[in-house]
């Protein structure tokens, strides 16, 4: 009688082990990552500048490009002193060696002198997208003003949206 | 006494012949097991002046939520698994609660892990299988920048 509970106690022990060695499980570690960077940013440290304009007997425009190169568009508008005639400048950090996308509004945008004002438009980029190079880059957005007619004198000025954004 | 040891030696013999089926039976279940094949990526993250979230569906969607930002999204990816083991059998997927990731001493913590393997998962006739695992990343305001990495333990189950 002490053999054949032997015999079925061993037959227990076994099965049990076979059971565990079939409890079906595996795991594996999966791997997982991030990278955080430092944010955008953006500063004009120079203005769109159009220099001085002489107003016509009929409205005209004049176009800056994004190189800085100043000309009359259309219409009787002349040119006059261009020393202080600028594209605007920015100058953008970030993230080293990421991309971005640089969009300007598409205006036109006034620009005023007291209750006078003149619209600037039909902006243009040095490039549509650029990269951080050591985390630092450069842009330049030429525009096109528009000048009205006996155009009243005086300084004109005002802003105009540019955003930049990590590709 | 004649009759008890008969009794058992025959008991013996059923035993042995029991055994054998156990043993038989046992090596007819391919072992189970699991392998990483791609990575949980979040890609680039910009953080802000308050907290925020990252998340990555086991599809591999991304949606940012909070203080933080997007960056670059073309690095971000589901992570990816393939499973083997006996053909047809139907798995289950346990997947951590929270988990962290760190660069150096900056951590940040991963949870709401979630898998496209759902209460039906079954291997097929081959006994192959795969499933894919999504989480979603806690961003503090102003975390550290930094490429942060860690691992998660992904368990799989067969009844």
């Amino acid at each position: 009688m002490k053999k054949i509970l032997g015999t079925l106690a061993g037959l227990v022990l076994l099965t049990g082990g076979i059971a565990s060695a079939q409890s079906n499980s595996a795991n594996v570690d999966a791997s997982a990552s991030a990278t955080v960077i430092s944010p955008i940013a953006v500063t004009n440290p120079v203005g769109l500048n159009f220099g001085q304009i002489v107003a016509g007997s009929g409205a005209g425009t004049v176009v800056l490009t994004a190189a800085g190169v100043r000309s009359i568009g259309t219409g009787t508008t002349e040119l006059g002193n261009s020393g202080s005639v600028a594209a605007a400048g920015f100058s953008v950090t970030g993230n080293a060696d990421s991309t971005y996308s640089i969009s300007v509004e598409a205006g036109p945008v006034d620009i005023t002198s007291g209750s006078d004002t003149m619209t600037v438009g039909s902006f243009t980029r040095s490039k549509t997208t650029g990269t951080l190079t050591s985390g630092a880059d450069t842009f330049t957005v030429g525009g096109t003003l528009g000048v009205a007619a006996a155009q009243p004198v005086g300084a004109y000025s005002g802003t105009f949206n540019v955003v930049v954004t990590y590709n | 006494m004649k009759t008890v040891r008969q009794n058992a030696r025959a008991n013996h013999r059923r035993a042995s012949l029991v055994l054998a089926a156990l043993l038989g039976a046992g090596t007819l279940r391919a072992a189970l097991s699991v392998s990483n094949t791609s990575s949980l990526a979040f890609g680039g993250i910009i953080p802000g002046s308050s907290s925020g979230q990252v998340a990555i569906s086991p599809a591999g969607g991304r949606i940012v939520a909070g203080g933080c930002y997007g960056g670059n999204d073309a690095t971000s990816a589901m992570s990816s698994f393939t499973v083997t083991g006996t053909a047809s059998a139907a798995y289950s997927v346990i997947l951590p609660s929270t988990e962290t990731i760190s660069d150096g001493s900056k951590s940040m913590t991963l949870s709401a892990f979630t898998t496209d393997a759902t209460g039906s998962a079954v291997l097929d006739a081959a006994g192959h299988g795969a499933f894919h695992v999504g989480a979603a990343l806690q961003v503090a305001a102003h975390q550290p920048t930094g490429h942060y990495s860690g691992t998660f333990l992904v368990i799989v189950t067969t009844d």
